[in-house]
């Protein structure tokens, strides 16, 4: 019992450091060397993050309806996020340590999400997400399959290893300029380049996780009965999943690295577009929160899109912790 | 009548003779097992009594036939416990009835009922891993049985389990071969678990693997319902009959 409410008083100084950054950030005066700014748009932030937080360790720690681990988890990532904005608020935008102009207190930064609205917070998120999503959906739909043939056959399974540890090594974007030149224009080259680096690591992981299958699986569904289609359906692709997944998660995540490098060379929409521009024209507290919101997409897609389409397919295994 | 037979069987893998002059015939409705020391290339005799392998020389037949490939009638239980992890326990006993083309209401029904008969009623929505390993190998039994393969053959059924659950499938195993009659085949290295089960009992000689002798167990069929049978001077005497010459083999190999 005892140890148990030592853990609740650990979750509760996790959930709690947000309100004490929304009070300093409300209470303590803005340092003499930065204008004031308005606070409502970080303290809103946090104060919807804190009431998530809240109700996710209420919910799991006092109702037991979580693993422990995971609560455990989230709250220390939690209070980690929490230190690095308090320590943020306090020596940038309270004591003024640091160049005003290259180092933006989060004040000004997060108010760029309400200012720039339109530009940022939308545009320039939707032109990125449905980019990088068509050349991820892209390079899923083609090396999954092209995987599952080469995993398959024994000789095409030998032609296309050798080949694929060259090709998968060339950084991706050293294909951009050219990408350029010959796509009509940059949007293609740029889903081009992210469908190339995602296509290697989904195609690579998928044959080898359809090479390594045991072949006593798929011989005790053919002695049951099964024919080479039900065989593909139910046991080939099920017990390379594993493997294709953690080959999608890599491709995903090669993603947004390519779509990000790609929109700064050239785009004309799109995040990594945003950060060009205001980089260029000198606008710090803009980069900033683009390159904050990069990383947010990054964890959103890979929290809320992946990680659940995993757990949802790969159920059937003994859940660890 | 005789249900499966090999005459002459050779098998060579990577230059090495595996199986030399292997001749067996087993009627319909035996069970039979086959016992040898390690590496005497039981497994691979099963392998090509399933049709998965070929012999380099001689032929199998079924019912007189020869055959080629997975023939349909014949069922087999690998040794390791093989469910297909990513199906629950229920789409994995009608998996073979399904793709044998049976409507998927009457296999899910057919399932149930063979889930019952091992008591497993509770566990048709869960996933394999949550089964201990005896509920995985009467899963596995089930998977194979529902199909009502004419020739069932078993790899180290009960292998890597403990003792009293070995002793309750054996029985329930024993049951179901009364009932249904197929022909088994029972590979196992335990010498009383072979002579428990079977009618006849092949001992098999390792280097090149053959088939060294076989025995006749002359015990009532129903052995479930003869109390203590383990411990009867009858079966103890197979057993030590077995083990002698298992020895034998042994130093030979």
């Amino acid at each position: 019992m005892s140890s148990k409410t030592n853990i609740g008083l650990r979750y509760l100084i996790s959930v709690a450091v947000f309100p004490l950054i929304i009070i300093l950030n409300l209470m303590l005066p803005d340092a003499a060397n930065r204008p004031d700014q308005p606070k409502n748009v970080l303290n809103s932030l946090l104060i919807v993050y804190f009431g998530i937080l809240s109700i996710y360790v209420l919910y799991g720690h006092i109702l037991n309806k979580q693993p422990e681990v995971r609560v455990q988890m989230v709250s220390d990532i939690s209070l980690i996020f929490g230190t690095f904005i308090l320590i943020w608020v306090i020596t940038v935008g309270k004591l003024g340590f640091l160049n005003t102009h290259s180092f933006p207190d989060p004040n000004t930064v997060f108010k760029v999400y309400m200012t720039d609205f339109d530009f940022l917070t939308y545009e320039s998120s939707k032109a990125s997400i449905i980019r990088a999503f068509i050349g991820y959906f892209l390079a899923l739909a083609t090396a999954i399959p092209l995987g599952i043939l080469a995993g398959r056959n024994l000789r095409a399974f030998s032609v296309s290893y050798p080949f694929s540890k060259v090709t998968a090594h060339i950084p991706p974007i050293v294909y951009l300029p050219y990408a350029v030149a010959i796509f009509p224009s940059i949007n293609h080259a740029i889903i081009f380049i992210i469908f190339i680096g995602a296509f290697w690591p989904i195609l690579i992981n998928t044959m080898f996780g359809v090479y390594n299958i045991d072949p006593k699986i798929i011989e005790f569904a053919k002695i049951l009965g099964a024919n080479d289609k039900r065989i593909l359906a139910k046991v080939v692709v099920p017990a390379a999943m594993p493997y294709i997944l953690a080959g999608s998660l890599i491709g995903l995540v090669v993603s947004f690295v390519l779509l990000t490098a790609g929109e700064m060379v050239g785009a004309n929409a799109g995040l990594g577009f945003y950060l060009m521009y205001y980089f260029d024209v000198g606008y710090f507290d803009k980069v900033v929160a683009g390159i904050l919101l990069i990383s947010f997409w990054v964890f959103f897609w890979i929290t809320f899109g992946f990680d659940l389409v995993q757990s949802r397919l790969l159920r059937w295994q003994r859940k660890i912790g | 009548m005789t249900m499966i037979e090999l005459s002459d069987i050779q098998k060579i893998m990577n230059g090495k003779i595996i199986l030399d002059n292997i001749n067996i015939k087993v009627n319909q409705g035996e069970f039979i097992s086959i016992v040898g020391p390690q590496a005497c290339g039981k497994t691979s005799m099963l392998r090509i009594m399933s049709g998965l392998d070929k012999g380099t020389r001689g032929t199998a037949k079924i019912q007189g036939k020869e055959f080629k490939g997975h023939h349909p009638k014949v069922g087999l239980i690998f040794q390791e416990t093989l469910l297909f992890p990513w199906l629950k326990i229920i789409e994995n006993i009608t998996f073979g009835p399904i793709s044998r083309g049976m409507d998927k209401d009457k296999a899910i029904k057919e399932a149930n009922h063979w889930l019952s008969l091992f008591g497993l009623e509770k566990f048709g929505n869960k996933w394999p891993y949550e089964l201990s390993g005896g509920m995985q190998r009467r899963v596995t039994i089930a998977m194979n049985m529902i199909n009502n393969p004419e020739i069932l053959l078993c790899d180290e059924l009960l292998g890597g389990l403990d003792l009293i659950t070995r002793h309750s499938i054996a029985d329930e195993f024993l049951k179901l071969w009364f009932d249904k009659r197929p022909t088994i085949i029972y590979i196992t290295h335990l010498l009383e678990e072979a002579v428990y089960l079977s009618q006849k009992v092949y001992l098999m000689s390792a280097k090149p693997g053959k088939i060294h002798k076989k025995f006749e167990i002359k015990l009532p069929e129903k052995r479930w319902e003869v109390q203590n049978i383990r411990f009867s001077p009858e079966f103890a005497k197979y057993v030590n009959d077995l083990r002698d010459e298992f020895l034998e083999v042994m130093e030979i190999g």
